[in-house]
């Protein structure tokens, strides 16, 4: 670990039927969030993951910047080879990213994880 | 209109913590969950752009309380002009310009909320209060830092004073230390030289590291008198030291009033009343004097407080003790110190010495005394050793090493 952020709340990340699970639980500061993309490509790049599922179930609030933030990260992860996906999104977040004019065409989303998992399964 | 409080925005963390406050007030005052989040997600937005203006910018919170309704609002101000905002609009409810008490511009942000049941109690305002002010985690860690480094600094200023203070601990021990060796080198510069005839008088004198009270001395008192004596005053230290030389001296000068310093019981008697212990810092001291003439080789000595000198004479089947029976010096006045008397043969040795020739003391204990030191004196009956030499190396032998924890003195007298 970096010892420069030893301080920042790290997002936890496990591999699931070789895809990479990364759970958000924690507030999405700008810190937290460079820390995140570097950990998440890190793991795609070691683990070989054939998708990135990005829960947010845990995350109250996403303003237009934290989502751009998770948009480059999760597009990078793409060309590392990993597929992303987000699951989890909360209604307010839905609402307010889409008042804002937030486009989700680069990625799916699910409403749960085990839907995430099916859709990458029937896609094969 | 209830002022919940004033939330700063400095950094850029101040977004995730403005509207994660905003979340939770609205949430706690009975929001709808989307629409507290797009509020919240509103004010995060906003703070965002404040922050990038560069100029210290704030969101204050207050409340109207409008009978059925509840009016939120969260009133943004700051030195730079407002920033663009249009895209917010369908997020943040009623969003409109406004100004404040002391005329300044504000962007406020309002939300109007069902009022609660049992209206707008006292407790749920205090909670609001104390969720908008509620500082951050990095201002606790920022603040734990900055404890921490003082606390450090105090420290550091700590290590600096003990370390001074060590410093001048050490300085003033070293300056004692040479004031001791300063002080042990003069009282033994107070010894006189050794002398050969017609008697043949040597010494050994070895300090303690802490200085005692020992001081030696001889001298002819007239043509035919020869003095000899051993002073061991009470204690260590410079003190006691003191007061050796000042009694070495009074008996040198022969300056006791009315005594006739061939009178060792005399020398006594006045010696003790001239040195009471309470006027001398409640010091006491022994002392083994002697006069010996050659004329007659008569030994007259007297003693207080001190343990006996060895006489070897030739032909004699033990050494003699010369026993002095008076109390110690300083402690009651007006005693007496009887004088014993012997003739002294050709050939004979005498030993006077102080008791740290025979109390050593090793590993805390007790190791030679003054019996075993008798049984030793008693095996140089025939050698031709100095009496001097061989005690001090058999004490040194005794105690393993050659540091004494008192004064070590001696005084060999030959008598031809």
């Amino acid at each position: 670990m970096n010892s420069a952020h030893s301080d920042i709340d790290r997002v936890p990340m496990q591999l699931v039927q070789g895809c990479l699970v990364a759970s958000v639980q924690v507030e999405l500061s700008p810190e937290v969030l460079h820390v995140f993309q570097q950990d998440l490509l890190e793991a795609v790049r070691r683990t070989r993951a054939r998708a990135t599922v990005l829960d947010l179930s845990g995350v109250s609030i996403l303003d237009s910047r934290d989502f751009r933030s998770i948009e480059r990260t999760l597009e990078m992860a793409s060309l590392l080879g990993a597929q992303p996906l987000l699951v989890g999104i909360r209604p307010g977040i839905a609402a307010s990213l889409s008042e804002l004019g937030a486009q989700c065409a680069g990625f799916a989303a699910f409403s749960t994880l085990e839907r995430a998992l099916e859709h990458l399964d029937s896609a094969g | 209109m209830i002022e919940l409080g004033t939330m700063q925005i400095r950094d850029e963390e101040a977004p995730v913590q403005i509207r994660v406050k905003v979340l939770g007030l609205l949430v706690s005052l009975g929001a709808d969950e989307v629409l507290a989040t797009r509020v919240a997600t509103a004010a995060s937005e906003l703070s965002h752009r404040y922050q990038l203006l560069g100029a210290e910018s704030r969101c204050r919170c207050v409340l109207h309380n409008e009978y059925s309704s509840l009016l939120v609002e969260f009133r943004f101000t700051s030195a730079h002009p407002h920033p663009e905002t249009t895209d917010l609009e369908g997020i943040a409810g009623v969003m409109r310009m406004g100004r404040n008490g002391t005329g300044t511009d504000e962007l406020v942000v309002q939300i109007k909320l069902p009022m609660p049941r049992d209206g707008l109690s006292k407790r749920a305002i205090a909670r609001g209060r104390e969720r908008i002010l509620q500082r951050s985690r990095r201002e606790l860690m920022d603040e734990l830092r900055a404890k921490n480094a003082e606390l450090e600094a105090y420290n550091e200023t700590l290590e600096e004073t003990v370390a001074e203070r060590t410093r001048e601990l050490t300085h003033a021990n070293e300056q004692m230390a040479r004031d001791l060796s300063a002080g042990s080198e003069y009282v033994q510069g107070l010894i006189p030289d050794p002398i050969e005839e017609p008697v043949r008088v040597d010494w050994r004198y070895i300090p303690s590291s802490s200085l005692g009270g020992d001081t030696i001395g001889y001298h002819w008192i007239d043509d035919d008198h020869l003095a000899l004596y051993l002073i061991d005053v009470t204690g260590h230290g410079l003190d006691s030291a003191l007061l050796a030389v000042t009694v070495m001296n009074v008996l040198r000068a022969g300056s006791l009033a009315g005594v006739d310093m061939v009178d060792p019981d005399r020398v006594l008697f006045a010696l003790n009343n001239s040195f009471q212990a309470h006027h001398h810092g409640m010091k006491f001291f022994t002392i083994w004097y002697g006069v010996y003439q050659p004329s007659t080789r008569e030994l007259v000595w007297s003693g207080g407080g001190h343990h006996p000198s060895i006489l070897i004479s030739p032909g004699t089947e033990a050494p003699a003790m010369l026993e002095a029976t008076g109390p110690l010096i300083g402690a009651v006045e007006d005693m007496d110190f009887p004088a014993e008397r012997c003739t002294v043969a050709p050939g004979s040795r005498m030993a006077i010495f102080s008791d740290g020739v025979f109390e050593i003391i090793r590993d805390n204990d007790l190791v030679w005394t003054w019996e075993g030191l008798v049984e030793f004196v008693d095996t140089l009956r025939g050698a031709k050793v100095p009496l001097a030499d061989a005690l001090l190396q058999e004490a040194e032998r005794i105690k393993g090493d050659a540091s004494f924890d008192d004064d070590v003195s001696i005084i060999e007298a030959v008598f031809p």
